[in-house]
C-alpha cells in the first residue's frame, strides 16, 4: 500500500480518537458538575430541614418576633416550591436572608446563648453553612476545569463542533453575601 | 482540579504523622503518646483522626483552613471517608473539628460543638493544650464507639487526560513506525502516569487514606 495513504490514515485514526476522548471528557466534566449541583441542593434541603427546629428551640423566649418567624415561614415555602436549579438557588438565598434575620434578632434574648438546645441547633446550622460553602467551592471548581477546557485550544474546536457551552458559575446572588454567621 | 492543588500547596505541608504539631505547643513525649494512641487507633479499627495544631491563621478562616487540609491531606479511608481533624489556631484562639463524610452521622456537629465547647475549651484555657486535644479524641472516639464507620458510595470519576495523550502519542508513533509492516505488530502499553499516594513523609508515615470531608463539624473559640 501507498506509505503516504497510510499516513494520512493514522492521522486520520489518530484525530478520530483524540475528538472521542475529548467528547467523552467534556460529557464527564458536566456529569460531575451536574452530580456537584446535587450535592449543594443536598446541603440546601439539610437547612430547610434544620430551620423548624432552630424555630421550635426559639419561639418559646421570642414570642414577640412574628415578623421574622413569618419571613422563615415564608422563604421555606418558597424554596419547597422551586422546582429549577436556578429557582432553587434563588430561593435558597432568600431563605439565607430570613435566617440571618433571626440569628441578628437572636442576639437580643441572651438567654438563648445558654440554653443547650439552641446551642446544638446552632452548632448543626453553622456546620451546614460550612457544608453549603464547601460544596459551592468545589462546584464552582469543577465549572472551572470544564470552562478552561472549553474555551483553550485544541478544546474549544471540540466544544464547537459538539455545541459544548460554557457553564455558568455559583454567582453569590443577592442574599448571599449575607450569608448567615452563625455564632455566639 | 489544578485550583484547588495550588490552593492546598499554599494552605500546608505534607503530614508527618497522625499529630502534627506545627504550633510546637506539645513536649515531645506527648506528641509520642498522642502519636502512639491514634496509630493504635487506626489499626484497630481504620478510621483515621489527625490533629494540627498551627500558630496562625494568617487571616484565614478557620472554618474554610480547616476543609483545605482535610482535602489536602484525605484524611480517612478512601471510600470509606472516616476521617477526623482536630485544628488549632493557638494565635487567634480558635479550634475546628472537620469529620468525614463516613462520620458525620456518628460525630454529628452538635456533638463536635459539644466536644469543643465542654472538653478543648477549659482545658485550652488553663494552656493545657495537650489534655484538651487528647480528651477530646477520647470523647471522639467515644461517640464512634470504636467500629469501623459505614462504606459510602464515592462519586470519584477523574479522566486522567495526561495518560490519554500520551497514550495518543504512542499510538501515532507505532502507527509511523510500524507503517509497512503488518497490522498486527502493533503494540499497546498499559501506562498510568497518575501518582500514588503521597509517601514522601518523614519517620516511615505513609499518608492518610485517601478520605474527603464536606465540611461538617464545627469550629470555636476560647
Amino acid at each position: 500500500m501507498n506509505k503516504w495513504l497510510l499516513g494520512i490514515i493514522a492521522v486520520i485514526v489518530v484525530l478520530a480518537m483524540w475528538m472521542v476522548g475529548s467528547y467523552n471528557s467534556f460529557v464527564t466534566l458536566g456529569n460531575g458538575i451536574d452530580g456537584q449541583w446535587k450535592q449543594v441542593e443536598v446541603q440546601y434541603q439539610r437547612r430547610f430541614d434544620l430551620i423548624p427546629n432552630l424555630v421550635e428551640a426559639t419561639k418559646g423566649i421570642m414570642k414577640q418576633e412574628k415578623e421574622v418567624f413569618g419571613m422563615i415561614a415564608e422563604a421555606r415555602t418558597r424554596y419547597s416550591g422551586a422546582t429549577t436549579a436556578d429557582a432553587k438557588a434563588t430561593a435558597a438565598s432568600g431563605m439565607e436572608s430570613a435566617l440571618s434575620r433571626l440569628l441578628v434578632v437572636m442576639e437580643n434574648y441572651p438567654q438563648l446563648k445558654s440554653d443547650q438546645s439552641v446551642i446544638r441547633v446552632q452548632d448543626e446550622l453553622a456546620g451546614t453553612e460550612n457544608r453549603i460553602a464547601t460544596e459551592r467551592r468545589r462546584y464552582n471548581e469543577l465549572v472551572q476545569s470544564y470552562n478552561t477546557q472549553a474555551s483553550v485550544v485544541p478544546g474549544n474546536i471540540v466544544a464547537k463542533i459538539f455545541g459544548f457551552s460554557l457553564k455558568s458559575y455559583f454567582n453569590s446572588t443577592a442574599g448571599s453575601e449575607n450569608a448567615p454567621v452563625v455564632s455566639f | 482540579m489544578l485550583l484547588s492543588f495550588l490552593f492546598s500547596l499554599l494552605a500546608l505541608v505534607s503530614p508527618n504523622g497522625h499529630v502534627n504539631d506545627l504550633a510546637k505547643v506539645f513536649n515531645s513525649s506527648q506528641t509520642v503518646a498522642l502519636e502512639q494512641k491514634l496509630v493504635d487507633y487506626e489499626k484497630n479499627t481504620t478510621n483515621e483522626i489527625a490533629i494540627l495544631t498551627i500558630k496562625s491563621l494568617e487571616g484565614q478562616d478557620i472554618d474554610e483552613f480547616g476543609i483545605k487540609a482535610f482535602e489536602q491531606w484525605k484524611i480517612g479511608k478512601k471510600g470509606k471517608d472516616n476521617g477526623l481533624l482536630i485544628t488549632v489556631a493557638v494565635d487567634e484562639h480558635k479550634m475546628r473539628i472537620d469529620v468525614g463524610y463516613g462520620l458525620e452521622a456518628k460525630i454529628n456537629d452538635a456533638r463536635a460543638g459539644d466536644i469543643i465547647r465542654n472538653i478543648m475549651a477549659p482545658e485550652f484555657r488553663n494552656n493545657d493544650y495537650y489534655a484538651g486535644v487528647d480528651k477530646a479524641v477520647d470523647a471522639l472516639i467515644g461517640y464512634i464507639g470504636g467500629e469501623d464507620a459505614p462504606k459510602v458510595v464515592q462519586k470519584d470519576s477523574n479522566v486522567d487526560w495526561v495518560s490519554i495523550f500520551i497514550y495518543i502519542l504512542i499510538f501515532a508513533y507505532f502507527i509511523w513506525r510500524f507503517k509497512n509492516k503488518k497490522k498486527n505488530s502493533w503494540m499497546f502499553f498499559p501506562i498510568n502516569i497518575k501518582s500514588g499516594g503521597g509517601s514522601s513523609g518523614g519517620g516511615g508515615f505513609g499518608g492518610f487514606g485517601g478520605g474527603s470531608s464536606g465540611g461538617g463539624g464545627s469550629s470555636g473559640s476560647w
